[in-house]
């Protein structure tokens, strides 16, 4: 006997409608494997249509608005009147961006602090790269950017860690930095956003979820002085500097 | 009352860099991703994550939304992927190296946190039984019969034809009543290899 296996899901919850249906009636009144499956089957399905509504978390949308907020910072992005437009103007914009961002994106560290946009970083720090061989994924990135936030945020509150945060050259003097490297990563870091605050604590060689990638650690605050009260991660692919996450811890 | 704006003209507004209005997209859809990622990682962590970054990706990938399908189904797309990539790292879930040991606390990434989700889920019953199927199965049976989604829109999703997706939707539902004790006695009994059943294996004979 030939059961009807790709009926039997429609069957059970209804979506089997007309001969169709009275075809598999008429096997299942002649066959007790199906007519068992089905059973638990449509039992299944209860049980999952059951499961209560959940708590939705209200922060879903934060890195992608993050991610977007990057960009916007850089480039106030299109005109209202283009945004009224149909699509095809939109993605012509979109396009112009595109071509033009990298360029601008790109640039040096003294060229975006040319155009004032960003509280750009002295260039001229030595901030060393640090090379792991760590793949990182959103979790365990979440879990290095609470631990490197609890380390730089401690390091702020005593002095050598002030001094270490103000010239970080100096604290890194002897070991083997390389500022080439750090360079190419921040250059990186630009490119992939164009909004990048330019000013890490940490910059890391690793990957993410299998890309090679450059992961900058900022701690951000909300100004005026006060005390850094986020830690943001922004990782860029090493290969083509395009953006691969962005995560933001709490402090 | 003003008419709500409709997910499309959203999506071409948020092309273009405008952030209130992908922030609606994910108001209107956040809740539905979420349950989606939660039901198919069983956990409130990894379904945040996953959440998080299904709209980080769709975010990036706005442009490439032609409007061939729903919204909602193109974002169900991306969700099930980026559970598939979630699930994938967890298999091989790395012990997270610091750069110097002596700094810092020492965050345990350690595969315990799943014990987690027993006190926050309930209906435990039926969110750890889904867990326990195999994982073709949870994400077939979850957009069937949790989200609710049609067999047309479920193989766009899984890039798979309707027959294969009517018999996984159909052995998912078996499984689970198995896992579940809800069974009466079905093909695949429970003592041949794997008590939950393996996509893949003699489905989509379409």
């Amino acid at each position: 006997m030939t059961h009807p296996l790709e009926q039997l899901a429609p069957y059970v919850d209804g979506s089997l409608t007309g001969p169709e249906r009275l075809e598999v009636e008429r096997h299942l009144a002649s066959c007790a494997q199906c007519r068992s499956e089905v059973a638990a089957a449509t039992e299944a399905r209860a049980a999952l249509r059951s499961m209560p509504e959940v708590e939705v978390p209200t922060d879903l949308g934060v890195p992608a608005l993050e991610a977007m907020r990057t960009r916007e910072a850089h480039h106030p992005g299109p005109p209202r009147w283009v945004r009224a437009m149909p699509f095809v103007a939109a993605a012509a914009v979109v396009a112009l961006l595109a071509i033009t961002l990298p360029r601008l994106g790109g640039g040096t560290a003294s060229d975006s602090a040319a155009d004032g946009a960003l509280p750009t970083a002295p260039d001229t720090r030595d901030l060393r790269l640090e090379v792991v061989s760590t793949d990182f994924d959103a979790t365990s990135l979440q879990s290095e950017a609470q631990a490197s936030a609890a380390r730089y945020a401690d390091a702020t509150s005593d002095q050598e860690g002030a001094a270490a945060l103000a010239s970080p050259a100096a604290a890194t003097e002897g070991k083997t930095a390389g500022a080439a490297p750090s360079a190419e990563a921040l250059r990186c870091l630009r490119t992939a956003f164009e909004g990048f605050p330019g000013d890490p604590v940490r910059l890391v060689e690793a990957s993410f979820e299998g890309t090679p990638a450059y992961l900058a650690f900022v701690l951000e605050g909300p100004g005026a002085d006060q005390p850094a009260d986020q830690m943001t991660v922004w990782v860029a692919a090493r290969d083509d500097c395009s953006i691969v996450s962005v995560t933001s811890v709490r402090l | 009352m003003n008419e709500p704006v409709p997910d499309d003209d959203l999506v071409r507004l948020a092309a273009g860099g405008d952030r209130d209005a992908f922030g609606t997209l994910v108001e209107r859809h956040g809740s539905n991703i979420y349950r989606l990622c939660l039901r198919i990682m069983g956990n409130p962590e990894d379904a945040h994550d996953a959440a998080q970054d299904t709209f980080l990706v769709a975010m990036r990938k706005l442009d490439q939304f032609r409007g061939e399908a729903a919204f909602g189904t193109w974002l169900h797309r991306i969700g099930v992927n980026a559970c598939y990539d979630a699930l994938r790292r967890k298999k091989r879930r790395p012990m997270l190296r610091s750069v110097d040991p002596n700094d810092g606390p020492q965050t345990d990434l350690g595969p315990a946190e799943d014990d987690r989700a027993d006190e926050i889920v309930g209906t435990m019953g039926v969110a750890q039984a889904l867990a326990e199927i195999a994982e073709d199965y949870r994400v077939a049976v979850v957009l069937a019969d949790v989200q609710d989604m049609a067999y047309d829109d479920i193989a766009k999703i899984l890039d798979v034809p309707v027959g294969t997706v009517k018999s996984r939707v159909h052995r998912g539902r078996i499984a689970l009543a198995k896992v579940l004790g809800l069974e009466p006695g079905a093909r695949n009994p429970r003592r041949s290899g794997e008590p939950t059943g393996s996509a893949g294996a003699s489905e989509g004979q379409s």
